[in-house]
């Protein structure tokens, strides 16, 4: 025969006496439970379930300046001429990254070099390190990564341009183009460490899985139109088909 | 039934606690995915002049993505000059210079013996801060304060894997070669700093900068170590005071530490001893064979034969002005006087005026302060350090019988950059 404790003869006796204390009780564990949960999936959403497609940004979103750059008037406004391409220039189509992008640009104008994996555009006639655009596959998915990622990786594409990359906190980012195949910024750096003033566009594309970035620099007083044109006529293949 | 309760509430915040941890990792693998992408970015580096200035000589910068500083903006930990904790030993076991010990930075001394012994190896010292304020700003990093924490740490290994550690010099000495010079030019920068803020020198057992290279014969490091003439069982504490003194001159000009015991060593080698220890004639005999050009090719530093000078030969108003205002130092060797029962070396190693009276700054290698005969002309130099005091020309002048003079200025220091191109170092695609 089971030996009946008295703890459990006691627990029996309260628990028929205060049962309806216990439902209570429990129903209120439960809501701390479900409070919690919905508190840590509101906090980390966005690392779980990074967002898929993002719509594209308006002139305001356009407007959105890096963490570290201030808020400038002068960076904030998006000009038609900075999203539009312009008219289809004459050149040579080339297919790059193992077919994933194409290259439209002037072959007696510029040079093209490939060299670790980085594919690069200079000047022919001066033959100088800059202005250049550079494109190179990076290690990752458009589709996974938030604004504020991809504005910091578009800075650090912009830094790796500089000896001194800790000087560049001054460059004012601006935002021209956000969704799903495309994030495209410009950002306008001082003068710093002997360097000129420059531009730096930055285009992060997606291609099929893969995420390649371009990015055109242009120290100010020796802009090249022709880089420039290409640097706005790259396409992914998809695009093209 | 109020314990049962309890735990039920217990076990449900846990739960709830579990999925807030879930969601830790998530958040970490997110930062580590998107920085795995800056790390990719190629760097073409085409933009300024990687060069920055430090007292007039350009020097090469070492590059530092942004990416590292955000990593380490925030650190689990930061430890401060004057403060005493373990890792600071860590460190300094790291950096420091010796040979016979050490893994990394062979051919380096970024930290030194006497920054690394048991009562002082856990101490941010003065010379730590600097040597870190000269990491920063070859690093661009100028404005940071110095302080042992990640960055600061993380720095040190980029450093510690291109020196001349065991590990290049057997599998990677084309590393070795390539980053010697950046290594140096940090090295020379650092020993610049410290020699022209005043603050080179031994650090003393109380972690105090003793600024100055001091060395004592009767330090407990050495000053056991056999120093015989004839077989008379002498040490380095019973007659090693031209060593200890010989040491502390050429380890100022050179800006290295030269303890007593190499001084020791070449006197014996050499066959110097003689009955009341060193003749004055070791003092240049040993600047010539070894130690003129000792540290040259790192520093630029030379050391000149000094000269020797005897007693009537002496014009203290003028030696005075020599290593006062010149910069010289002298080794003086005393008779029976105000310093010793028999004979003496010490070293002159500063002339100031103080209360209206000129005193030259001693450095008495035998620390026992109770065998000076007479505090007359003598002065405490309030610094902590009893091998220091000052003393009157005319007391110095009483008791001397020869003087070594060496006609240089101890703050010379030949700045100079080595590197050819910044550097970039092999964690960045260098």
């Amino acid at each position: 025969m089971e030996r009946i404790t008295p703890q459990y003869k006691r627990g029996k006796y309260i628990n028929r006496k205060n049962r309806k204390k216990r439902i209570t009780i429990l129903c209120l564990c439960v809501a701390i439970v479900l409070t919690a949960a919905a508190l840590a999936l509101v906090l980390f959403w966005g690392d779980l379930f990074p967002a898929k497609e993002e719509a594209a940004p308006s002139e305001a979103n356009g407007a959105a300046q890096s963490s570290a750059a201030p808020t400038d008037a002068n960076g904030v406004a998006q000009t038609d001429a900075a999203t539009e391409p312009p008219e289809q220039i004459s050149g040579t189509q080339t297919a790059i990254a193992d077919g994933r992008l194409l290259l439209t640009y002037d072959p007696d104008a510029l040079a093209l070099t490939n060299s670790a994996g980085v594919t690069t555009l200079l000047d022919r006639a001066s033959g100088a390190e800059t202005p250049r655009m550079d494109i190179q596959m990076l290690p990752g998915k458009l589709g996974m990564l938030r604004d504020s990622e991809k504005e910091r990786i578009a800075i650090a594409l912009m830094q790796a341009y500089y000896y001194h990359p800790q000087h560049t906190a001054d460059a004012v980012l601006s935002v021209v183009r956000n969704d799903k195949n495309e994030f495209s910024a410009t950002m306008q750096v001082p003068a710093i460490d002997g360097a000129p003033t420059a531009v730096c566009s930055v285009r992060l594309l997606a291609a099929g899985d893969e995420l390649w970035a371009a990015v055109l620099l242009q120290p100010e007083g020796a802009e090249n139109p022709a880089l420039a044109n290409a640097f706005l006529w790259l396409a992914t293949t998809e695009e093209n088909s | 039934m109020d314990h049962s309760i309890v735990r039920r509430v217990l076990v449900l915040l846990l739960c709830a606690a579990s999925l807030l941890g879930f969601s830790l990792p998530a958040k970490a693998e997110t930062d580590s995915y998107v920085e795995s992408i800056l790390e990719s970015i190629a760097l073409p580096k085409v933009m300024g002049t990687g060069t920055f200035e430090f007292e007039g000589v350009t020097f090469r910068s070492l590059y530092l993505p942004e990416y590292v500083i955000e990593r380490y903006a925030a650190s689990s930990y930061a430890i401060y000059p004057g403060q005493t904790d373990p890792m600071v030993g860590e460190i300094k076991r790291i950096l420091n210079s010796d040979k016979s010990s050490d893994l990394y930075f062979l051919e380096n001394e970024l930290v030194t013996y006497t920054q690394i012994r048991p009562e002082v190896i856990d101490y941010f010292d003065d010379h730590l801060a600097t040597l870190f304020e000269t990491f920063y700003l070859f690093f661009g990093l100028e404005d940071k304060a110095p302080c042992l924490d990640e960055l600061t740490r993380y720095l040190i290994d980029l450093l510690k894997d291109v020196s001349k550690s065991r590990d290049n010099l057997a599998n990677h000495p084309e590393t070795i070669a390539e980053y010697r010079d950046m290594l140096h030019d940090i090295e020379a920068v650092y020993k610049y700093k410290l020699t022209k803020s005043g603050t080179q020198g031994t650090i003393a057992r109380s972690g105090a900068t003793d600024n100055m290279y001091y060395f004592a014969q009767t330090d407990p490091d050495w000053e056991a170590i056999p120093f015989e003439y004839e077989h008379n069982g002498d040490t380095i504490k019973d007659r090693g005071c031209g060593c200890a003194c010989a040491s502390m001159v050429i380890s100022t000009y050179h800006k290295v530490e030269i303890t007593p015991r190499w001084m020791c060593t070449f006197a014996i080698q050499d066959n110097w001893p003689v009955s009341y220890g060193l003749p004055d004639e070791y003092f240049p005999g040993i600047v010539d064979k070894y130690y003129s050009s000792l540290e040259t090719e790192r520093y630029g530093t030379v050391v000149h034969t000094p000269k020797l000078l005897y007693k009537s030969d002496l014009d203290m108003a003028t030696l005075a002005d020599q290593i006062g205002t010149q910069g010289y130092m002298a080794i003086i060797h005393v008779v029976r006087g105000a310093f010793t029962s028999q004979e003496h070396y010490m070293v002159l190693a500063d002339y100031q005026v103080i209360d209206g009276t000129g005193y030259f700054l001693v450095a008495d290698p035998y620390i026992m302060p109770s065998r000076y005969s007479s505090l007359d002309q003598l002065r405490s130099t309030g610094t902590g350090n009893d091998g220091l005091i000052y003393a009157t020309a005319d007391v110095l002048l009483r008791d001397c019988k020869a003087l070594l003079l060496f006609e240089q200025d101890r703050n010379d220091f030949p700045l100079f950059c080595r590197a050819a191109a910044p550097q970039t170092f092999p964690a960045f695609g260098g």
